[in-house]
């Protein structure tokens, strides 16, 4: 029995699937729709993987693709998490100039402290 | 009823309308988070693509590449820059508008220029009637290498591929120059950023049980090259992405302790050393420079299986480089070049 049409609706019927996920990605109102969408394409993209390579009967090409897939996306996830926790947390206080070096000890020179310091005080004057 | 696989144009259509969707979407949206995980969709959708055209190698890089590290590098980068953007200011609206006239201009350019190109599995284009029947005939013949794109990679074209080492060794060099700071000018920088709050148990254990896995799948994606898709560009940034989960669910001093910055640059140098050094050895024993068949001799193997051991070397070389550039890159961007704290 031949099963490829089988196999070619089922990748056709998950991007599908997938073209509501980019729905959510596009349109959702927040990073963590957009997030989740991204997580569950990256799911997608790993099955479909295999289907390709099913359909052209070459699976064992495709496994090692799949596979690092697998183990990526989590990555993203996590990363995309952690640069969300430092957003939603509220920035600290930023420090008075003279506060700001009190250990930094006698190799600091005076001509290095403006560089670094001018893009928080740029951020002050509108 | 017969499928022409090649042909299905229904997979095509509806990936390309959703890379359209995503590149548009990708400059549109407000926020540099979500513009990056745009980003990252549009790669899984290119990945895709590639996989249905049969450029195996090709997806397993953008896989290993576009999935996990260029997001995270985006990620990371972005969370540093992010507090000094400043919303709505004139100047940046006109760099926007800008970006877009010189985008329409390309696309037009390219548009126009894609007339010219064969069409896709076109027998009759350049590529197929010339250079490709040699490789495909000869390859494994030549060099004990049935996966033929590891072959042309790593043995005819070798040099491109030293070169394309070097390359990210430059990048990698190129970053550091411009945002390593030393230790005591970063103080105030570091002021600015929020201390991360929780314990994150649930994802040391995860990150405990899948970094181990990890690394012995990069290794054998590098080792396993010759045979089928994988090599050393992918083996070493699945390596790399390791580090880069560690520092992302521990943090980053925790990850550089366990690879610090000397050795991350002494591997950086060492890939391209190591990839040169067989190129040159070569070149001492009596061939041509990378002409792995002069090894011979010394491995005690047939000049075929020289050139088999020959592109394994070069391969290591192009992971070890290519996994060190991979962490260093994360380890400047994402901490703005003070190495205190990372994504």
């Amino acid at each position: 029995m031949n099963l490829e049409p089988f196999f070619i609706a089922m990748a056709v019927g998950i991007l599908f699937l997938m073209l509501c996920n980019i729905y959510r990605v596009v349109a959702g109102p927040t990073v963590i729709d957009r997030m989740l969408g991204m997580n569950v394409i990256g799911t997608k993209t790993t099955v479909l993987i295999v289907l390709v390579g099913v359909i052209d009967g070459r699976v064992e090409m495709f496994i090692d693709i799949t596979l690092a897939y697998a183990l990526l996306n989590f990555i993203t996830t996590i990363a995309a998490a952690r640069f969300y926790q430092r957003l939603a947390q509220p920035a600290p206080p930023e420090p008075r100039e003279s506060l700001a070096v009190p250990s930094a000890g006698p190799d600091l020179e005076e001509g290095d402290a403006p560089a670094v310091a001018s893009p928080s005080v740029r951020k002050e004057t509108p | 009823m017969t499928w022409d696989t090649s042909l299905l144009w229904q997979f095509d259509i509806l990936i390309l309308l959703m890379m359209v969707i995503c590149a548009v979407t990708a400059l549109a949206l407000e926020g540099l988070l979500s513009s990056a995980i745009v980003t990252g969709v549009y790669s899984f959708l290119i990945c895709l693509m590639w996989t249905h055209m049969m450029a195996v190698d090709v997806a397993f890089t953008e896989a290993a590449v576009g999935a996990a590290i260029s997001t995270v590098i985006f990620l990371g980068t972005a969370q540093y820059i992010n507090r000094w953007i400043k919303k709505d200011r004139p100047r940046e609206q006109g760099i926007k508008q800008l970006t877009i006239v010189i985008g329409v201009i390309c696309a037009v350019m390219m548009l126009t220029a894609t007339r010219d190109l064969p069409d896709w599995a076109d027998p009759a284009s350049p590529a197929s009637t010339h250079l490709s029947p040699g490789y495909i005939a000869q390859g494994y013949h030549e060099t004990a290498t049935p996966n033929v794109v590891t072959s042309v990679l790593a043995d005819y074209r070798g040099y491109d591929t030293m070169f394309e080492a070097v390359v990210v060794f430059a990048a990698a060099l190129v970053v550091m120059v411009v945002l390593r700071r030393t230790s005591h000018k970063h103080r105030k920088v570091l002021h600015l950023r929020p201390k991360r709050e929780g314990r994150d148990t649930v994802l040391r254990g995860a990150a405990q049980s899948i970094i181990p896995v990890m690394q012995i799948f990069a290794l054998y994606v590098l080792c396993h090259g010759h045979y089928s898709p994988g090599g050393g560009f992918q083996g070493g940034v699945i390596f790399g992405a390791s580090f880069i989960l560690l520092a992302l669910c521990y943090n980053l001093k925790f990850s550089m302790n366990r690879f610090r910055e000397h050795l991350v640059l002494w591997c950086c140098a060492g890939g391209v050393l190591l990839y040169a050094g067989i190129g040159a050895a070569c070149l001492g024993l009596g061939k041509n420079f990378l002409g792995y068949a002069a090894l011979a001799d010394l491995l005690g193997v047939t000049g075929k299986m020289a050139r088999s051991h020959g592109i394994l070397a070069v391969e290591v070389g192009v992971g070890i480089t290519v996994m060190a550039v991979m962490v260093s890159l994360y380890y400047d961007l994402a901490s703005g070049g003070d190495l205190e704290d990372g994504l």
